[in-house]
């Protein structure tokens, strides 16, 4: 049984970057599980036509690796997962990573004071762990009757299956999220016919999306200054949208006039507008950036069935509002399990306890990162770490800056594991619900995978600006913690 | 720079906030007034009905008025004019205030903002419709132009841009103690860039930041702006006096 520092669990943005840094920091005792035969989370699993980021290119990348050479404003996903392979390799992380290897249990030895992890190649012992397992990994498939024996082709859009030719086919797409305003236009222009069953729709923007010309990539790559006050013009910009998830009413009705002006622009027919038009305030749910999502709506080969999916018979969908439509395949578009991670369910802390109990009532953890019973045990892009406006990437360095300072915490320590102390996790807690109750997520009126469906609470997003969450969460701080006793640990302070 | 999480659970404390050209803080504070508001108690002075016989002295005797119903000694945040009455305010009433910030402000009017106000009075007195676009470029940057756009006339005042070109405070400085944060604008072609650092260098407890960004920030970059203030709000003294505080790279 091997012992490591530190067990990364997860080897997309927050995984490669936690491991990037430790490498950087002169640390060498640690291991990167992934399950999968390669690496780039989201952007290895997501590979359906048209699958692209949109958050600005040169935002949603590593401040620590920039990359001046992205093609366009808004990558295409195969770009970025090739950026996240580069990173890896350029710095040196082979060593380190655990392919095709599933973390199965992890469990908090109390008496030698570190994790045992079990995983599908044996099993491990780690002083640390971090979680770096992404919220939008574990597909959600609709609980209908009949789901399991549909006649066709049925695929969670995550999976995509490649050696399935969708010409002359009539195909269904469940859903109106952020993948499927990605993949309706691509399917619609294969397919013969194109149903999209949408629950609720979506605001939807322009996406001013464009390549970058070889002169703009020449100057990026020729001065580093350039570059990194384009990535500081996107980031101040991107922070201007949480006004509207704040509520301030003039800054919405700005956003609701540019997609509601957007819809109008783009969709011929009004009864089909009226059906795309939302029925909530904007930014409750995700707000969608695309310029030919619409306009497949006017295609004679396309029709939008405004229902839920609530039942499949044979080859034939049945909506929540009585419609019945036949398919030969169906593309469920239709989100991941976020609020409720199921890796909280192999988790077990001190007492034996389960991280899906100390989450049953929503996900919670102290500056986002750590959790009472669950000593130095980290995770990234967890609890109250996501943003509605803003990139993934900037949140995520923010917590890795937070666990490698526990982590010289630790290892400058005669003893002890860190443990967050309960009242620290419970005044984080309350200050999230208060800055989060007049946000546009709880007032809105839509219903989100934001909010925990147990309890209402915003559980998923960061509810304030990036730059806040950096202010209050870049310093870890000692007081927050008891310790537990342990040996002094083995890990090498830099 | 780091806040703690009693900061965002503290207290509300008051803060006053002091437009510049327009008056209003309608149109000079559409994103900061709203955002402060979320952890502060807000009060705008207004200038929109000042007229052509006002003086800077006249402008600081608003910021007084304003200060005075505060239940408690309020941060004042002045922009561009608004920034230079701070400054003759606090050299007047040096206990009045708790900090000071001072966006793209001024110590004397430099030759391109009094040259500036001599373009508007004359292309206003002749109704040109070249006007909004001179105001656009000289306000905004290049790398601001996505937020750019023509300015209304009525979002300037006639009285208050004739007022800048003689708004002077080298003489007050030296009175005003209380904590400053200066934000000196990269590509501030208006109040100069240099003359923003000048007051930086005239007051005694003051210290300095910088936002890539021309004269109208508050447009360009208000949100890289909110965090300095926010900063500032909660920690005034994290930066000892005569700091240059290095900007934060995303």
């Amino acid at each position: 049984m091997k012992h490591v520092d530190v067990a990364v669990i997860g080897a997309g943005f927050a995984g490669i970057g936690m491991g990037i840094r430790l490498r950087r920091r002169g640390i060498r005792s640690f291991l990167i599980f992934e399950r999968a035969d390669s690496l780039g989370g989201t952007w290895r699993d997501n590979t359906y036509p048209g699958v692209a980021c949109d958050v600005p290119s040169h935002l949603y990348s590593y401040s620590f690796r920039p990359n001046a050479g992205w093609s366009a404003f808004y990558s295409p996903g195969d770009e970025i997962r090739e950026y996240l392979v580069a990173s890896a390799n350029d710095e040196g992380l082979g060593e380190h990573l655990r392919l095709g290897t599933d973390v199965l249990g992890l469990t908090w030895d109390e008496s030698a004071a570190h994790w045992l992890l079990e995983t599908s190649r044996g099993k491990h012992t780690a002083g640390a762990v971090i979680l770096a397992c992404g919220r939008l990994t574990e597909p959600r498939i609709p609980d209908v009757p009949g789901i399991g024996n549909f006649a066709g082709d049925l695929f969670h859009s995550s999976r995509w299956d490649h050696g399935l030719d969708l010409r002359d086919k009539s195909v269904v797409v469940v859903g109106s999220g952020a993948s499927a305003v990605q993949i309706v236009p691509r399917v619609a222009a294969q397919a013969s016919r194109l149903i999209v069953l949408q629950r609720s729709a979506p605001y939807v923007i322009p996406r001013a999306g464009r390549p970058y010309s070889a002169a703009e990539r020449g100057l990026l790559a020729r001065d580093a200054e350039e570059l990194a006050r384009l990535r500081s013009q996107l980031f101040w910009k991107a922070e201007e949208a949480f006004a509207q998830r704040a509520g301030n009413p003039d800054s919405l009705a700005m956003a609701r006039s540019l997609a509601l002006g957007h819809l109008a622009d783009q969709v011929r027919d009004p009864h089909t507008r009226h059906r795309l038009t939302p029925s909530y305030e904007i930014g409750c749910k995700r707000v969608l950036i695309s310029s030919d999502y619409y306009p497949t709506f006017n295609q004679d080969n396309v029709m939008l069935e405004p229902s839920a999916l609530a039942a499949v018979e044979g080859n034939t969908l049945v909506a929540a509002n009585g419609a019945r439509h036949s398919a030969d395949v169906v593309v469920l578009a239709t989100g991941f399990h976020a609020a409720e991670q199921p890796y909280a369910r192999i988790i077990r802390g001190i007492d034996g306890r389960l991280l899906s109990e100390h989450w049953a009532g929503g996900m919670t953890a102290h500056a986002s990162t750590v959790m009472n019973g669950f000593p130095n045990l980290f995770v990234i892009n967890g609890p109250n770490a996501g943003l509605g406006h803003n990139s993934a990437i900037y949140m995520i360095e923010t917590q890795i800056e937070y666990i490698l300072a526990a982590l010289r915490h630790w290892a400058n320590l005669d003893g002890g594991v860190l443990n967050v102390r309960a009242q620290a996790e419970g005044d984080y807690i309350r200050m999230i619900d208060d800055m989060a109750s007049s946000t546009v997520w709880m007032t809105g009126g839509c219903e989100t995978w934001y909010r925990d469906a147990r309890n209402g609470r915003l559980s998923l997003l960061w509810p304030g600006f990036a730059h806040e969450f950096r202010a209050l969460n870049a310093e870890f701080l000692p007081e927050d913690f008891e310790l537990l006793p342990c040996a002094r640990p083995r890990i090498r302070a830099r | 720079m780091t806040d703690s999480r009693s900061d965002f659970t503290a207290e509300r404390r008051p803060v006053v906030l002091v437009p510049g050209l327009s008056g209003a803080a309608s149109k000079d504070f559409s994103f900061l007034s709203p955002m402060l508001a979320r952890r502060h108690d807000v009060t705008v002075v207004p200038f929109d009905d000042v007229d052509a016989s006002s003086t800077l002295g006249d402008l600081a005797d608003r910021i007084h008025v304003v200060v005075e119903r505060c239940a408690q000694q309020p941060a004042v945040i002045g922009y561009s004019l608004g920034a230079v009455a701070a400054v003759a305010y606090a050299a007047a009433h040096p206990s009045g205030a708790s900090s000071l910030t001072l966006v793209a402000g001024w110590l004397t009017p430099s030759a391109k903002l009094r040259g500036f106000a001599d373009v508007w009075r004359v292309l206003h007195a002749e109704g040109s419709p070249a006007l909004p676009g001179m105001a656009m470029n000289a306000l905004f940057s290049a790398d601001g132009w996505d937020s750019a756009r023509p300015p209304l006339i009525s979002d300037v005042s006639d009285a208050l841009t004739a007022l800048s070109a003689t708004a002077d405070v080298a003489a007050l400085a030296s009175a005003v103690t209380v904590p400053v944060l200066v934000v000196g604008c990269a590509l501030d072609e208006v109040a100069t860039t240099r003359q923003s650092k000048l007051l930086f260098g005239a007051l005694a407890n003051a210290r300095y930041a910088e936002v890539h960004s021309g004269h109208a920030v508050v447009h360009e970059r208000p949100a890289e702006l909110l965090n300095l203030i926010n900063a500032f709000l909660t920690r005034p003294a994290l930066f000892p006096a005569g700091s240059l505080i290095l900007e934060e790279r995303p």
